[in-house]
């Protein structure tokens, strides 16, 4: 502690010396919009001296007086060019243009260039991609595209689950603006929560961790929302085959301020309501109704004070609900008794932020944020029975939750000494309450007063605090040499007992030329909360639980290095080697899975380590009208447990040797364009049987089983190699207030049956035999259970 | 959470519509091995069962001996002898859909020792070569008998969500563990209990008191009713399951998506004993009153098996393995085996008992006769 505060000082003193020149600082906006524009670059342009804009559209760019020519440019905006004579520190609001909408993927990344930036494993998806890439039921989905890059792998079938260099599903730190959001997944994870109308900036970090990011071992997907128009009111509405969408936006005081809502919400059970009340109508007095359905709202509202004060408040509300209700009577004893009965589980995330800008000086930007979020899955059952003669009632309630709630506040900033530094400092503390799962009983009956209960039984609520601190400096050593260097501190108490921990962060670029540069970084992070998951499919049951006295915190130290190749006619050729190591990472105990954790998870988990290494390769395009992505990754994942597998090392349910993703988009015209994802992975591994043998006695008499299957190992089996072509075209047309698109996919266009659980099972066979007897028998057979075939999607978008 | 799980697990069977194919099973490493199966008990015979493992799509209903095995047998490190092999004939059945079955009867047998008496505190190796396969070898120590201390209990009303009439036994047995060495265990129990003579013939602990509104098993009687003898009827109870909260004996207790299995409570280890005496507390239900008044009485006979290590991981994970075979959420469990080069389990237990009884007994006065000889007498 003591000596990260002595490092933080040094660094800003050694700073002050740079301080000689003057400072032209401000803000890159959209023309029309008013968004702020995150990593524009703005730079002098004799010099070539420059930086780039922060999460909040700001810059600071300290040069020596006189006569500068300021260029200021950001992908798919025209760039802009200003004259200014600096005498003393100056601020100003830059507008940039956006080019015509459909040309916009033309330029990306071609001046934010991979081969210039310092930071490696980390990628930048526009947005304009969410919505070409064909997806799942024509739903546009930030996770799935990230499940397309090299270095990602996508776990089950259909899943948005997230696997980022052999670490596991628990360790990405999702950020809804800077708030973490725990569970990231509607629908057992076939959707993310993530409404693409409200999003803005979707970055991906496997790696080379900025000290500013800490508290997962995997990997940071740094989600920004929308501001909202500050010109004038803009509004979208999509309507596809599960689901609906909307966004409006629009200034409440013209450039100061503004307001973006959006929502989604699916709706297959209003589909399904009339069909099910027709079917089971009258079949034996009761009616039954049931279904499912998620919705998520994302609002925000910011108000611009001065060109040095702004406040932002987001809200992030969604919520999944699944639910039979079953309702009638029965008559006995010539007494009617109405009865009603609903069952149900609902899970969903609740994230909020207040966040206030202000700008000391034109070299210290502060970054003020006070959040809530919180977590919380129920199942939920509740009976009810009137005895409608003497009006006596039965009720009868269950409830079992979890969850996790959060409270936070962090204070940030960026100081931009001079041309040569960027820092980023910052300090912040959480509060979290984590219910590993509470019962609550209630029974209540009016004719026998001795039957009432109320109990509530199950794990207690743990509290938790944690604080964290960093310091950052993206330094130039020389025009080769360009070094983030930083480190990352934690402390966490929970059940009396602290952990801290101290994470050196540091990447390195070696600029070559402007077409090529190599990478090198390392990172060092923990990870103070655990998933208790499920091996196979992404349950709501999953249990967020905090390190405990006896449960450590995870570790993981992470190397990588890269070379960034800038190729001829807009192509970026990147290749990056990686090794991560991973300590305290937990498992269920052998034979126990997610029922059972209702009480004494602690008892009921293995600690153990794991490790990664591979290759990523990725072929970028991103000008012309064909753009894309190839992307390959060669990898191992292994974990060792001391009392999984005899303690041997085993492969990670998700280690796949051979990844390979394409996405390629074209735009014919204006009107028409297409896109294609193609993906080929090496089968997941799963432990499945090899042999049988005779069980022996244990000593002790028991019932049942006579055969042992024998695995060879956990994980000894791959799954046969999973791939999947998706096709997809929007049709575009301009009307009189606005745009329209037609949205056309297939998900699976060649039927692949691709594997989602395998067992053994049996196959019958029959028939008559040599003499003449009919027969009956069955043989062992391995079977495969698929989801998905071939899925067509249609959907109706309208921006005005 | 059980709710939870049946919630889900219908819910998955709807929203997901899958297929099922069968597929080709690429096999890495499929040879058969030898497979041993030997529990090795002082005062028993010494007797192991080889056999082979075999693909595991090869049709077979059972798994005969491996003839013509060569087993060579030492104790403390010194050769003892060659195991002779013992054939039989043993018969099987395989079942068919609408109940019909066929009998398959096959050659079957054992290899053993007749001569040697297993000893406590030794150490017995086996080597095992039979001509296409790997030869196999194994090793086990017996273990010492632990000594019990005081077995005490009681009976008391068992809480509401059981039936009006079921009792727990609640008792607490004293085991004196060894502090200097790592030793695992597995308790059981087996339940008898001696019933009026009377009360035996309106039904016994497996059939109903009928007329006196007990239900199974029998519950409050009129005492103007009940023409008491002077003969008690002994009857085993055949539940013979175990239950406690005890964290000792909770901690290989296993849990599945359906709820809570209590076949594996019976294993324990001295891992959480902190001191050399341990009062390990656990209770067994019982589904009728015990009417002391008529001279009645409860019995329990606890015993505690010491386990070789190896047994103990063998017994445990042979439990989880089949307590998750058809779980979909769980990942198989490997059975634990020390056979080296084979599969299967060479391991040894030694076992300490002790009773008590819940009432008074014998009662000066009172005749006992067992359920067989009330049945030759009563005619029932």
């Amino acid at each position: 502690m003591r000596k990260t505060v002595i490092a933080l000082l040094l660094i800003i003193q050694c700073f002050w010396v740079y301080a000689q020149n003057l400072t032209i600082s401000g803000y890159v906006r959209d023309k029309h919009t008013g968004e702020s524009l995150i990593n524009a670059n703005v730079y002098e342009k004799e010099s070539m001296k420059g930086t780039i804009t922060n999460e909040y559209g700001f810059f600071s760019l300290s040069l020596s007086p006189g006569e500068k020519t300021i260029v200021f440019s950001y992908v798919g905006y025209t760039k802009e060019e200003l004259n200014v004579n600096l005498q003393n520190d100056s601020s100003i609001v830059v507008e940039l243009e956006l080019m015509k909408e459909l040309h916009e993927v033309k330029v990306y990344g071609s001046e934010a260039s991979k081969v210039k930036r310092t930071q490696m494993s980390m990628v930048e998806i526009p947005t304009t991609t969410l919505a070409k890439v064909p997806l799942l039921l024509g739903e546009p989905d930030v996770l799935k595209v990230i499940q397309l890059l090299p270095g990602v792998q996508s776990g089950t079938e259909g899943t948005s689950g997230i696997y980022v260099r052999g670490g596991g599903p628990d360790q990405n730190l999702f950020l809804l603006d800077g708030v973490p959001v725990y569970n990231a997944n509607h629908l057992f994870g076939f959707f993310s929560v993530f409404n693409p109308s409200a999003v803005k900036t979707v970055k991906l970090y496997k790696g080379g961790f900025p000290a500013r990011f800490g508290g997962r071992l995997s990997s940071v997907i740094d989600i920004r929302m929308k501001e909202g128009n500050t010109k004038e009111f803009k509004g979208e509405f999509s309507v596809g085959l599960i689901s609906s969408r909307f966004s409006l936006e629009g200034p409440i005081v013209k450039d100061k301020t503004s307001f973006i809502v959006s929502g989604r919400r699916t709706y297959l059970d209003l589909l399904a309501r009339p069909v099910m009340k027709i079917v089971n109508k009258n079949t034996d007095g009761y009616d039954y109704t049931g279904g499912y359905y998620f919705y998520d709202l994302n609002a925000k509202i910011n108000h611009i004070f001065s060109d040095r004060s702004r406040l932002y408040f987001s809200s992030y509300l969604g919520l999944d609900k699944a639910y039979s209700v079953e309702e009638g009577y029965y008559v006995e004893e010539y007494v009617r008794y109405n009865d009603r009965s609903e069952s149900g589980l609902k899970w969903g995330n609740i994230t909020n932020a207040l966040r206030w800008n202000y700008v000391f000086g034109s070299k210290l930007f502060s970054n003020v944020t006070l959040t809530y979020s919180k977590y919380n899955f129920n199942v939920g059952s509740e009976s009810l029975t009137v005895n409608t003669r003497d009006n006596e009632k039965r009720e009868d309630i269950f409830d079992y939750n979890s969850g996790i709630e959060d409270f936070a506040g962090r204070i940030d900033f960026d100081y931009f000494p001079s041309a040569r530094h960027s820092v980023k400092m910052g300090i912040g503390a959480i509060h979290h309450t984590f219910s590993p799962g509470v019962n609550h009983y209630n029974f209540t009956d009016d004719s026998d007063s001795a039957a009432p209960s109320d109990t509530t039984f199950g794990n207690k609520n743990i509290a938790a605090s944690e604080i964290r601190m960093y310091g950052e400096d993206v330094f130039d050593i020389s025009e080769k040499f360009q070094m983030n260097v930083g480190a990352h501190f934690s402390f966490f108490n929970v059940q009396g007992r602290n952990y801290t921990s101290f994470e050196p962060r540091a990447s390195l670029r070696f600029l070559g030329s402007e077409k090529w540069s190599l990478k090198a970084s390392y990172a060092q992070m923990s990870q103070y909360i655990h998933l208790l998951t499920t091996s196979t499919i992404s349950l709501p049951t999953d249990l967020w639980l905090p390190a405990t006295k006896n449960v450590k915190p995870q570790m993981s130290h992470q190397v990588a290095v890269g070379a960034f190749y800038k190729l001829p006619k807009g192509f970026d050729l990147s290749a990056e080697l990686f090794y991560k190591d991973m300590n305290n990472l937990i498992e269920y105990k052998e034979g126990a899975s997610f029922s059972g954790v209702a009480e004494g998870w602690e008892s009921k988990i293995e600690t153990g380590r794991g490790w990664a290494y591979g290759l990523e390769v990725m072929l970028e395009k991103n000008i012309g009208k064909t753009t894309g992505w190839i992307g390959y990754t060669l990898s191992k994942s292994e974990r060792k447990f001391e009392n999984l597998n005899f303690g041997k090392a085993f492969p990670a349910k998700y280690d796949r040797r051979h990844d390979v993703s394409l996405v390629l988009t074209h735009r014919f015209s204006d009107k028409i364009d297409v896109g294609a994802t193609w993906v080929y992975g090496t089968g997941n591994a799963v432990t499945l049987g090899q042999q049988t043998y005779a069980a022996g006695s244990t000593g002790f008499s028991r019932w049942g089983v006579s055969e042992i299957q024998y695995y060879g190992g956990r994980n000894n089996y791959r799954m046969p190699a999973y791939h999947r072509l998706d096709v997809g075209v929007n049709f575009h047309k301009q009307k009189k207030h606005g745009i329209r698109t037609w949205s056309l996919g297939v998900y699976n266009a060649y039927s692949r049956q691709n594997p989602f659980y395998l067992f053994w099972g049996h196959n019958s066979k029959s028939g008559y035999n040599e003499q003449g007897k009919y027969y009956e028998t069955s043989e062992t057979a391995l079977k495969q259970l698929s989801l998905f075939p071939l899925i067509p999607s249609v959907s109706y978008t309208f921006k005005f | 959470m059980k709710n939870a799980s049946k919630i889900i697990l219908v819910f998955l069977s709807v929203v997901l519509f899958s297929c099922e194919k069968t597929i080709e099973f690429k096999e890495k490493d499929a040879r058969p091995m030898i497979v041993v199966n030997a529990v090795i008990v002082p005062g028993n015979e010494f007797r192991v069962n080889i056999s082979k493992s075999r693909h595991i799509l090869e049709k077979s209903i059972y798994y005969e001996a491996l003839e013509n095995a060569e087993v060579s047998l030492y104790e403390n490190g010194s050769f003892v002898s060659e195991l002779a092999f013992f054939s039989n004939k043993d018969t099987t059945y395989e079942y068919f859909d609408y109940g019909s079955k066929k009998e398959h009867i096959f050659e079957n047998g054992y290899y053993y020792e007749p001569d040697l008496e297993v000893k406590e505190g030794a150490t017995y190796r086996l080597e095992v070569s039979h001509e296409g396969f790997s030869p196999v070898s194994c090793e086990t120590t017996v273990p010492i008998p632990v000594e019990l201390g005081n077995f005490v209990g009681q009976l008391e009303k068992a809480p509401q969500q059981y039936s009006n009439n079921t009792y727990e036994a609640k008792m607490n047995l004293e085991i004196v563990d060894p502090v200097d060495e790592d030793n695992y265990y597995r308790i059981g129990i087996s339940k008898e209990r001696g019933i009026e003579l009377y009360f035996r013939k309106k039904g016994g602990y497996y059939y109903d008191y009928s007329g006196y509104g007990g239900g199974y098993g029998g519950g409050e009687v009129d005492p103007e009713s009940v023409t008491p003898t002077d003969t008690i009827v002994e009857e085993a109870e055949f539940s013979n399951y175990i239950y406690s909260t005890d964290p000792v004996l909770s901690a290989y207790r296993n849990a599945d998506i359906i709820g809570t299995t209590d076949d594996a409570i019976g294993l324990f280890s001295d891992e959480l004993f902190s001191k050399e005496v341990y009062n390990l507390s656990f209770y067994a239900l019982t589904r009728k009153k015990t009417f002391f008044e008529y001279g009645e009485y409860f019995k329990v006979s606890a015993f505690v098996q010491c386990l070789s290590k190896e047994l103990f991981l063998y017994s445990r994970s042979f439990d989880q393995h089949s307590m998750v075979s058809d779980n979909p959420f769980a990942e198989p469990v490997p059975v634990y085996s020390n056979i080296e080069g084979g599969l299967g389990i060479f391991g040894s237990l030694v076992i300490s008992s002790k009773s008590l009884y819940i009432g008074d007994y014998p009662v000066e006065g009172k005749t006992y006769i067992d359920d067989e000889t009330f049945r030759e007498l009563y005619k029932f």
